[in-house]
């Protein structure tokens, strides 16, 4: 992939990495959150 | 151009093995009259657990369920996997197939022991439910048929290594194996040990259920279960996965981003997926609070780290042809100007969306010992599985399919507009099932459950999950029929192409 021209490199994909990792730790909180209620513990 | 044992694909330029190819309509036509099986059970089971129409009384609820598991997770899945690995062995690698006999063995007695397990669960026999933990017990037939089921299915990946040893030998193919058989061995790998644990706990079952052995031991049985229940699952993944990149290059013409990086991905999956397996077992009381951690805190984790290559790795090979061929106006003009109209294409962006930001999210979560604890067989887990297995693999499988119709059966699609909607349609619906199944599960509703309002029983105590929950049930019945349709689409037009579609010009 190193030797692909800068207007082929996948771009979009790389934004899509990002979304999905940031779904992750936003679903995660919120189950955390509303599951187990382990904010209100503290 | 055909000689007495193949013919050479006009499309692909490809050496199609006579013998493979029947091996490969035949299993992936059964397939599909599985798929059929299965999804009718499914709208059944949707319509009951949907209160307010609660269309089968709780014997047939349970025996409708049971077969549901098995035609889908099993029947559908694995014949359509044996039909993927003849077509990227003996077709893919330019050879003919290895002992083609035990090809034709394979499939008879997968056929034979599934109908044995169909007849077993239709006439009562066995409602069981898919697991089947001890002590339930069914008619020793049912396990004997599992039994002929797995032994076809090892047959068939003992013929797919001895394809590709010919391959090797005889030359067929440059340097190492492409990306879509290597992807298929490591399903093969993993179908192996995962048959291998089917073998280690049914054969004792059967034995228990004809009396010769006196008791069978639950937590042992439920460890080997999941070896098996769960890495076939990881089969399907594999397979799964093969299927993307192969689709990949045939909707846009796309090559692996970078192999190396594809290929590491796949030998995680080969490593420590079958270990992963034991995340099903977290709250259990036999096994160790450590066991669990290094199971799922762990290993799983390198299995997932595997799919999150691969679920971006395809997408990036997609977005990397479609700019080379001119669509590099700003981040997304590739993903506008994708083939949307190709259903195989449609298919695998389903199957990969569907797969990792719905099912992966929700496995990872689930698959936390902390969280599972909470989540542990309500129905959020269906949820998350119909995610992966249905959203990931079946629409992959169906996507594969259009493609399988020209090049294998010689066949054009027969209804071209209703093939371009049905991915659409079942997509939209499984999506819709699987959050509102999620969001039930939420509220602590139990998987598996005839009746949540427990009306019949003698606990005569307010018992109600509330309005929320009810209208959450509406909505999953609502994606379930959804996706009900999107699946007749998919079978009447598959069946309508193999019976009438026109003939491909030879």
């Amino acid at each position: 992939m190193s030797n692909l021209k800068e207007e082929h490199r996948p771009h979009g994909t790389a934004m899509l990495v990002w979304f999905f990792f940031a779904s992750l730790i936003v679903y995660y909180l919120l189950s955390w959150k509303f599951l187990t209620g382990i904010w209100k513990v503290g | 151009m055909a000689s007495d044992n193949f013919r050479v694909c006009p499309t692909t330029g490809l050496k199609v093995d006579f013998s493979a190819q029947t091996l490969i309509k035949l299993n992936a036509f059964t397939a599909i009259v599985f798929l059929l099986v299965g999804g009718l059970l499914g709208l059944a089971i949707v319509l009951t657990r949907w209160q307010a129409v609660h269309l089968l009384t709780a014997e047939l609820f349970y025996r409708a369920l049971t077969l549901h598991g098995i035609a889908m997770l099993v029947a559908w899945i694995v014949f359509f996997e044996m039909a993927l690995l003849y077509f990227t062995s003996a077709i893919l690698l330019n050879c003919r197939l290895a002992v083609p006999w035990l090809g034709w063995l394979q499939y008879i007695l997968m056929l034979v022991g599934g109908a044995i397990v169909t007849v077993m669960v239709l006439t009562g026999n066995a409602d069981v439910m898919f697991t089947s933990y001890v002590p339930l017990k069914a008619h020793h037939l049912y396990y004997l048929g599992i039994v002929l089921f797995a032994v076809g299915a090892i047959l068939g990946c003992v013929t797919f290594f001895a394809t590709l040893g010919i391959a090797k030998t005889e030359k067929t193919y440059q340097g190492s194996v492409p990306l879509v058989t290597y992807g298929a061995i490591v399903a093969a790998i993993i179908a192996i040990l995962t048959l291998a644990h089917g073998a280690i706990f049914f054969i004792p079952t059967w034995l228990w259920a004809l009396g010769v052995i006196p008791m069978m031991d639950p937590e042992t049985y439920r460890l080997l279960f999941w070896g098996f229940g769960h890495s076939t699952q990881q089969i399907n993944v594999a397979a799964m996965i093969a299927c993307w990149y192969a689709i990949g290059t045939l909707t846009v013409g796309a090559q692996p981003a970078s192999e190396k990086f594809s290929r590491s991905a796949f030998a995680l999956y080969a490593i420590f997926i079958c270990i992963a397996s034991e995340h099903h077992l977290l709250v259990d009381p036999g096994i160790s609070a450590a066991h669990k951690e290094w199971n799922t805190g762990y290993f799983m984790h390198l299995a997932v780290l595997a799919s999150m290559m691969h679920a971006f790795s395809v997408p990036a090979q997609i977005e990397i042809a479609l700019r080379k061929k001119g669509y590099t106006k700003g981040m997304f003009e590739w993903l506008k100007k994708a083939p949307w109209g190709d259903p195989a294409f449609s298919s695998m962006v389903f199957s990969v969306t569907g797969f990792g930001f719905m099912g992966g999210i929700t496995g990872i979560l689930y698959g936390t010992e902390q969280l599972n604890i909470i989540r542990h067989n309500t129905i959020a887990v269906p949820g998350h599985f119909h995610a992966t297995v249905v959203v990931g693999t079946t629409m992959a499988f169906m996507g594969i399919t259009y493609y399988v119709l020209p090049l294998i059966f010689q066949r054009q699609v027969a209804f071209p507009t209703v093939a371009k909607l049905q991915p659409y349609v079942y997509g939209v619906g499984m999506w819709i099932f699987c959050i509102a199944m999620m969001f039930v599960g939420g509220f602590g509703v139990p998987r598996r459950h005839w009746d949540i309002t427990a009306a019949e029983s003698l606990f005569k105590g307010e018992l109600s999950f509330g309005p929320t929950v009810d209208l959450g049930f509406a909505v999953v019945a609502i994606g379930g029929v959804l996706a009900f349709v999107g699946g007749a689409m998919f079978v009447l037009n598959a069946v309508a192409t193999v019976a009438m579609g026109k003939k491909v010009n030879q």
